[in-house]
């Protein structure tokens, strides 16, 4: 005789499967002994992409990721779920589309009245949204401390090299007073503290063209490099006649960055090429096109520009220490130390980088990497 | 030891640094004989010409290139050298810096100043002085 089955059981069981259906916030699935799917819900359709027709039957290890079901993952969470009654596991999954979601999973094993497993429940979270906010928050953490670092760096170099032409001021102050009745001296050392509050202001004015380079606002837009070069020569007319340099450029292309700051990379190589030369400056600014990967640690194509001079060098041991703030290689000529520093912080929010080869004596050739950037890039 | 004998070898990279040095070793004494040089390889040029023979060395903490930081150690590597007396200035007065100064055997660590006739004081003091400190005059500044 078929059993009766009351009309109440049949209720409470029907509103069982309609509770687990119209979840969505979470997928609740049963699988088989073996991990097959035995039923779906609204939840796993949401979060996994597949419908009911489309999944049932198969087996859950399809959400893993490749890697996770070749070290055998899921079979892993199966098993400690049948020894030790649930298995909980976060990692990325994979749904319908190939997507990646960040799953919060845990499965319950089921068992008949002799306490042999039957099967399985399984109950998925989609956790995605807090994941990546707390990668972002971590890459955020970094780049905090990291910014921290550079700036108690750059401070103490600061205020350090800031001092020396104020401690000269006084120094040359007291020495005036002490001799306040000689004219010549008095002169003499007039000019000197004029000399070391000049210094003083240009030395600011470096500092805090370096410090605005870590504000990117401005976009970057499309900039041809022959007419910034022009510019710059035309800036420094004067000291051009007066060293008598002669200044040689080649065609140079057209690249997408941020006007203002590659005007003050030109400037200041332009300048240092002029400057730091003990006899007649011969300048040969000049362009390669970078398509291939001779040098291994590109893997983007960019423009290569070398700036050239027979300036007078400096031995090539002492290549990285140059392009750090505040160090000089050589106080003979006038210079804040920042101008290197400047050109490489540049390049850098550019996406490129700097390269200097020197003798001493014999000049110097910085190279310049500008990746092509084929969309404007905003920070 | 008499003034006359006092051989000073001075080492700093600023011009204006040297001038001062100068002129308040003029006020120590008229016979002190002083030797120049702009930079550590220069130094230690200076030091190894036979008419050179300093009894001190005052040398800068910071130059472009070489710091003066570990100098007395390498002159040191040489005998004839082992006895001279090697000051160091500098700005600074960074416990790190000075500490490391007294480890590569500097003798004295002297903050730079800004008044001649203190400076030349404490010239006297580093030649004359007995039981010095390591660090010589806080930075006025």
């Amino acid at each position: 005789m078929k059993e009766y089955i009351p009309r109440k059981t049949f209720l409470s069981e029907y509103r069982f499967q309609r509770m687990i259906e119209e979840v969505q916030d979470y997928a609740i699935i049963l699988l088989d002994n073996n991990g097959n799917i035995q039923n779906w819900n609204r939840g796993a359709e949401v979060i996994k992409g597949y419908t009911e027709n489309e999944i049932l039957g198969k087996n859950f290890s399809v959400f893993y990721q490749q890697q996770d079901r070749e070290e055998g993952l899921p079979c892993k969470l199966i098993a400690e779920a049948r020894t030790n009654g649930r298995a909980s596991h976060e990692g990325w999954r994979v749904r319908k589309d190939g997507s990646a979601f960040w799953g919060n999973i845990v499965i319950t094993a089921i068992h008949d009245e002799n306490d042999v497993v039957v099967g399985f429940t399984k109950v998925t979270r989609d956790l995605t949204e807090r994941k990546l906010s707390e990668e972002q928050k971590e890459r955020d953490a970094k780049s905090i401390e990291l910014k921290n670092k550079q700036l108690e760096e750059f401070a103490y170099v600061t205020s350090h090299d800031l001092q020396e032409p104020m401690r000269k001021i006084r120094a040359f102050i007291d020495l005036a007073r002490l001799e306040i009745d000689d004219r010549e001296s008095l002169e003499f050392y007039l000019t000197k503290i004029d000399s070391s509050a000049d210094r003083m202001i240009r030395l600011i004015k470096d500092i805090l063209a370096f410090s605005r380079l870590s504000h990117n606002d401005s976009g970057f837009s499309s900039i041809n490099l022959n007419e910034v070069v022009k510019d710059v020569l035309n800036e420094f007319d004067m000291l051009i006649l007066e060293k008598k340099a002669e200044i040689e450029v080649l065609p140079l292309p057209t690249i997408q960055g941020i006007p203002v700051q590659i005007h003050q990379l030109f400037r200041n190589l332009i300048s240092n090429a002029i400057k730091f030369n003990a006899g007649t400056p011969r300048i040969v600014i000049s362009t390669v096109l970078n398509e291939n990967e001779k040098n291994s640690s590109q893997i983007s194509p960019g423009y290569l520009i070398t700036v050239a001079d027979n300036g007078i060098g400096f031995e090539q041991k002492y290549a990285d220490q140059v392009f750090k703030p505040f160090k000089r290689l050589t106080t003979a000529f006038n210079g804040t130390g920042i101008g290197l520093a400047l050109c490489k912080r540049i390049l850098e929010t550019h996406g490129g980088s700097i390269t200097v080869q020197s003798e001493l004596g014999r000049g110097t050739t910085f190279t310049l990497f500008l990746p092509v950037i084929n969309e404007v890039i905003s920070d | 030891m008499k003034m006359a004998e006092l051989n000073l070898l001075l080492v700093k990279d600023d011009p204006d640094d040297r001038e001062f040095f100068k002129i308040a070793l003029k006020r120590v004494g008229p016979t002190t004989k002083s030797f120049l040089a702009s930079n550590r390889i220069r130094g230690q040029e200076r030091l190894d010409q036979s008419e050179c023979e300093p009894n001190y060395i005052f040398l800068n903490l910071y130059m472009p290139l070489l710091s003066g930081k570990d100098f007395p150690l390498e002159i040191r590597q040489s005998s004839s050298y082992e006895l001279i007396r090697v000051i160091i200035l500098s700005t600074s007065s960074n416990s790190e810096d000075i500490k490391e100064c007294q480890q590569l055997g500097a003798c004295l660590f002297m903050t730079k100043m800004i008044s001649v006739e203190k400076l030349a004081d404490v010239i006297v003091k580093t030649i004359y002085g007995k039981n010095l400190p390591f660090l010589l005059n806080y930075p006025v500044l």
